[in-house]
């Protein structure tokens, strides 16, 4: 299964929550995601809808100063 | 010197937001869009902790709380707030999440309010005075609630301030964080560069910081609370010198002073934050985002005007003053929020 690779830099919220969600719903059983933001709201609002469902976050890491990538597997 | 006292109050309310990622737009939206109730706990955490201090403060003989407030016009508050609302969604935050972009380097804040003053310069000082004019002048009603000068309205938010924060202990109490945003630092550092305050002290600080703001700028003769709108209008306003200025109900506002300083505190606030925090970085939108925000931020500015007020300066600050206004324009920024979320994001969220 190929990772699916999400790029919302320079979007802000809710947009790339919306893209993870979509994402997840379609995604395969374990299958991994990888969304790129720089929306400092979405530092908190993607790992809490993580926690929240019971996705589980692989990798978080911010990249520098010009964005973040969370790697979730569904 | 004493307009000093308005930076100081938006540097630590900039510092507030950029710490907590608090979005008051979002907060609303949410409501609806990820069907999250506990969002009204914290809206209400926000204006009875304001309102309970506004009391106290006008109890104690430190404000003055006016008798009657400014009568409005029932069609262009409506109007306008809605219009807002609606904008604020198009534009992914409302006029004080855009100077939070500002601060943090998101070109699409400075954008967004370029677009905000030349539109809402042309509706309140330009060639749209006539139309705003015309609508405030429809159906115009009383804003005079007779509790607003008792204890009643002390017990009022007294009440709800302890059933929010017995619900927001609660909350934070069973939903802990598992997670940490990514960083380098521990101990003090972490505390100080990295760490996110929790939404739960941000409503309160908020709250608390929207409340002594009343005091603050009561100490240079401003009888009003925190605005946003026309202050950040009054930079152009003061440039241009117009003739003419429709203004707000708050005519403190209309001039250079305190309030254009407020604004400027934030965009400060956040920037400093966003240093410490070492996430300056300037953040250019991709082209498809940009006629929706620059269409959204149009909205705000023409809703702003005629709904006399922001989400900020209604939604949170004159709800708190129990302004029979302020609720009705909430109430219809609300329904702005709502219908635009309807519109643009709960199609793809159920994608």
């Amino acid at each position: 299964m190929d990772k699916i690779q999400i790029d919302t830099k320079g979007m802000d919220c809710p947009i790339p929550l919306i893209e993870l969600k979509k994402a997840i719903a379609e995604a395969d059983a374990g299958q991994e995601i990888e969304v790129e933001f720089t929306c400092p709201e979405a530092t908190v609002n993607l790992p809490q809808y993580c926690q929240e469902n019971n996705i589980e976050v692989l990798d978080y890491e911010k990249e520098g100063n010009k964005f973040w990538r969370i790697k979730v597997r569904k | 010197m004493a307009n000093i006292s308005g930076l100081i109050i938006g540097i630590i309310f900039g510092i507030i937001l950029k710490k907590s990622r608090f979005c008051l737009t979002g907060k609303v939206r949410d409501i609806y869009l990820e069907r999250n109730s506990y969002n009204m706990v914290l809206i209400m955490a926000i204006i009875s902790t304001e309102g309970l201090i506004y009391q106290l403060l006008g109890r104690a003989g430190l404000i003055m709380i006016p008798a009657n407030l400014p009568p409005f016009s029932l069609l262009s508050v409506a109007l306008g707030s809605f219009i807002f609302g609606f904008g604020a969604v198009m534009m992914n935050g409302c006029i004080t999440s855009t100077l939070v972009k500002c601060g943090d380097g998101r070109i699409i804040g400075w954008l967004s309010v370029a677009v905000f003053l030349a539109v809402g310069y042309f509706f309140s000082a330009g060639g749209g005075t006539g139309i705003t004019d015309g609508l405030r002048g429809i159906g115009t009603a009383a804003d005079n609630i007779p509790i607003r000068r008792t204890w009643l309205s002390i017990a009022l938010w007294g009440v709800i301030v302890i059933i929010s924060y017995f619900l927001m202990y609660r909350h934070k109490k069973k939903h802990k964080p598992k997670f940490k945003i990514p960083g380098r630092y521990t101990g003090w550092r972490h505390i100080v560069c990295e760490k996110i305050m929790s939404p739960e002290t941000a409503a309160i600080s908020i709250g608390t910081v929207l409340g002594i703001t009343f005091f603050v700028s009561e100490g240079i003769g401003r009888h009003y609370g925190f605005s946003v709108a026309v202050p950040l209008l009054s930079w152009v306003y003061a440039i241009t010198d117009p003739i003419y200025i429709t203004g707000g109900c708050n005519p403190f506002d209309k001039v250079f002073g305190w309030g254009s300083l407020l604004v400027l505190g934030i965009v400060i606030g956040v920037f400093i934050t966003t240093l410490i925090q070492e996430e300056f970085s300037i953040v250019v939108p991709p082209k498809k985002v940009l006629l929706k925000s620059v269409i959204g931020s149009i909205l705000m500015a023409i809703g702003s005007v005629w709904g006399l007020g922001c989400l900020i300066s209604n939604g949170f600050v004159g709800t708190a003053q129990l302004s029979l206004k302020s609720w009705y324009a909430f109430l219809f920024i609300i329904l702005g929020i709502w219908t635009a979320t309807k519109i643009f994001l709960i199609g793809i969220n159920k994608k």
